[in-house]
């Protein structure tokens, strides 16, 4: 087992630590230089190329991060989440729950969709008005509506849960 | 009668109100911010001779609070008031607020606001000058029933509109009879929100139309003289993001016969001071009057990069009741500009908007790139404005060039801490059919595709796993005495101590 497991954009890799100028990916010796500021700035010189990224959020093993304009979200797992995680293996729930969370603070103005009620990958859920637009929130995933967790005309922060699929 | 101008209010916030107090320190003109207490940090504020705070922070109890705003304008002498673009720029009530306050407005009378402001007005006035408009009601309709009857009469797609303002808020494009009922509840509603006002009208819809407009200037003395056209014909739900000048499928002689009749447009509303008229133009090169924008545009940048003229300098000019400092045959255009429309959203969610702090700004700078920024790194995009951070406007003796350029400005563009669009204007600008001059207001729902942006390149994904595996590393050795001080960044500290 490698000292971590990151999974970014449906790509996995095994990631071993040799020391502060080494590394293994893959199994393949690298080598890098990185350097983090305060802020969450990060510079990583690897291959022939400089790579300027900042680390927006960390939360268990998610860490989310901006490089280029694009932001990604990275799965880091050490060795006790990988041992973890085979062991859960098999015990997760058969469906699991996904949760429809606000994208930012604003009026549920309208409630599209009804408890039980089938939804694809890209149907509207809500419209959500925010900054005088109103937005649609659209599932991303197929699904059953489970819960309706807000009423119409009223305010949402910015990660309430809206709705919850099975 | 002239009467100079030597203090200045900017009715408006953001990039905006920046640019306004840019031109006066060029005319040593004073200058005076208004701004709500959530943008109180931001540059336009900073950079004014004078500021005060309007109220806390919806657009009702500070940009659109006339009152107020005339108020501050009395109490500090200005002599004019600029309202920027958006909030109250369209608004006859306030403009004739100003002028019996004994301010001058820079803009047009509240007359030629009233006449041309309200599409439908507009649309009868430019009509019987023998100008061309788009089959429409010229009148709000009152119920759902006339939007059926002028859609059997027609036939759809037709497009439902806001008679009290534009920007793509309380407008619905409706293809069927079917989803009728349902965009013209939506399309009232949201116009209630924006404009206070939820009349709405019909008109038949272009497909494929080309959205170009004519800047146009008039003095107080019935002159009016056009500075060419803007191509804006790529948008999003009626949002421009890319403009550009010229367009390419203007030909000189068709830019004299749309410059004309934009002109004239404008004349026969007797309109005074800077305005836009908007133009659909077919695949046959008809072009059809759609409505004219009674204020600075967002994208005028565009028009001064090939014309060499500061429009606001143009409006200060007029408002001072001079003559216009141009006629046609001095306006020469010289080479292309285009200009990127830098937005706080989110491309991936569907053009969410996107808002927090920007917790790095890197811009793009470098010959022959303007860039009209409202915000520095630090600041907040808050949920109470519009989402725009900034407009990157590129120059080039040839559009080649330019959009050369544009790619090269948008390539060191580096913002993080909210979303942005930077990468998808930089995968428009690259696209074929954009290179090609080969689109129309059709091409972001029919080409683009957020899956298509993203830079998923191997190399990436490899270096960025390597950095947030030693990334997770190191945090576990500091984890202990790196808790303690999670509640606030030391970074915003920092930022902050340099205001007190």
């Amino acid at each position: 087992m490698s000292d971590f497991l990151v999974k970014i954009e449906n790509n996995t890799y095994s990631i071993d630590i040799l020391d502060t100028k080494k590394v293994k990916v893959n199994d393949e010796e690298f080598e890098y230089q990185l350097n983090f500021s305060d802020n969450g700035e990060c510079v990583l010189n690897f291959g022939n190329k400089i790579y300027d990224a900042t680390i927006l959020s960390h939360n268990d093993s998610l860490i989310t991060l901006a490089i280029n304009n694009d932001v990604f979200e990275i799965e880091v797992k050490d060795k006790t989440e990988q041992l973890l995680e085979i062991f859960n293996k098999g015990r997760e729930e058969k469906f699991k729950d996904v949760v429809i969370k606000a994208p930012m603070p604003g009026l549920v103005l309208k409630i599209l969709v009804n408890i039980g009620q089938k939804v694809e990958k890209g149907s509207s859920l809500l419209i959500l008005e925010a900054m005088k637009m109103e937005n649609e929130i659209k599932s991303y995933t197929t699904g059953v509506v489970k819960e309706i967790r807000v009423q119409e005309k009223t305010s949402v922060e910015k990660g309430d849960v809206l709705i919850i699929l099975e | 009668m002239i009467k100079k101008i030597s203090k200045i209010l900017i009715a408006n916030r953001g990039e905006i109100a920046l640019r306004v107090i840019r031109t006066c320190k060029d005319l040593g003109i004073k200058t005076v911010s208004i701004y709500s207490e959530i943008d109180r940090y931001l540059p336009f504020v900073m950079l004014a001779d004078e500021a005060y705070c309007i109220g806390h922070a919806t657009p009702a109890e500070t940009y659109l609070n006339k009152q107020k705003i005339i108020d501050i304008a009395l109490k500090s002498k200005v002599d004019a008031i600029h309202p920027g673009y958006g909030f109250l720029s369209e608004n006859p009530e306030f403009s004739k607020m100003v002028q019996d306050s004994g301010i001058i407005f820079i803009g047009p009378p509240p007359e030629a606001i009233k006449k041309m402001g309200d599409k439908i007005l507009a649309r009868r006035i430019v009509s019987s000058a023998s100008i061309p408009i788009v089959p429409g009601t010229d009148a709000p309709i009152h119920n759902l029933q006339e939007a059926v009857d002028f859609g059997k009469k027609y036939g759809y797609p037709i497009l439902l509109k806001a008679a009290g303002g534009g920007g793509g808020k309380g407008m619905r494009i409706v293809n069927f009879e079917s989803e009728l009922s349902a965009a013209f509840r939506a399309a009232q509603s949201e116009a209630k929100t924006a404009f206070g006002d939820d009349r709405i009208y019909v008109e038949k819809y272009l497909e494929n139309p080309r959205h170009i407009e004519f800047q146009i200037l008039c003095d107080n003395f019935g002159n009016g003289i056009h500075l060419g056209e803007r191509e804006c014909s790529i948008q999003r739900r009626h949002q421009k993001i890319i403009e550009e000048s010229p367009s390419v499928i203007i030909t000189p002689e068709l830019r004299e016969k749309m410059g004309y009749a934009a002109v004239k447009a404008a004349l026969s509303a007797n309109y005074i001071n800077a305005g836009t008229i908007e133009f659909l133009v077919d695949k046959q090169s008809n072009f059809y009057f759609l409505e004219m924008n009674t204020r600075l545009q967002v994208e005028h940048p565009v028009t001064e990069m090939i014309t060499n003229i500061d429009i606001v300098r143009e409006q200060i000019n007029i408002a001072e009741g001079n003559r216009l400092s141009y006629s046609q045959d001095k306006i020469n255009f010289k080479g292309h500009a285009i200009e990127c429309r830098i937005y706080a959203e989110d491309y991936e969610q569907n053009f969410m908007p996107s808002i927090g702090t920007i917790k790095k700004l890197y811009p793009a700078s470098g010959a022959f790139i303007r860039e009209d920024r409202g915000v520095n790194e630090g600041n907040e995009i808050s949920i109470y404005y519009d989402p725009m951070i900034s407009k990157l406007i590129a120059w080039g003796e040839t559009r080649e060039i330019a959009i050369n350029r544009m790619l090269r400005a948008l390539e060191e563009y580096k913002i993080s801490g909210i979303r942005t669009n930077i990468n998808a204007c930089k995968w428009i600008i690259q696209n074929k059919k954009f290179v090609d001059g080969d689109f129309d207001t059709h091409f972001i729902e029919n080409y683009f595709d957020p899956e298509l942006v993203k830079n998923k390149n191997k190399d990436i994904l490899k270096a960025l796993a390597i950095l947030t595996a030693v990334y997770v590393n190191n945090q576990k050795s500091v984890t202990n005495h790196s808790l303690k001080d999670k509640s606030v960044s030391k970074w915003r500290v920092k930022k902050f101590e340099n205001f007190r």
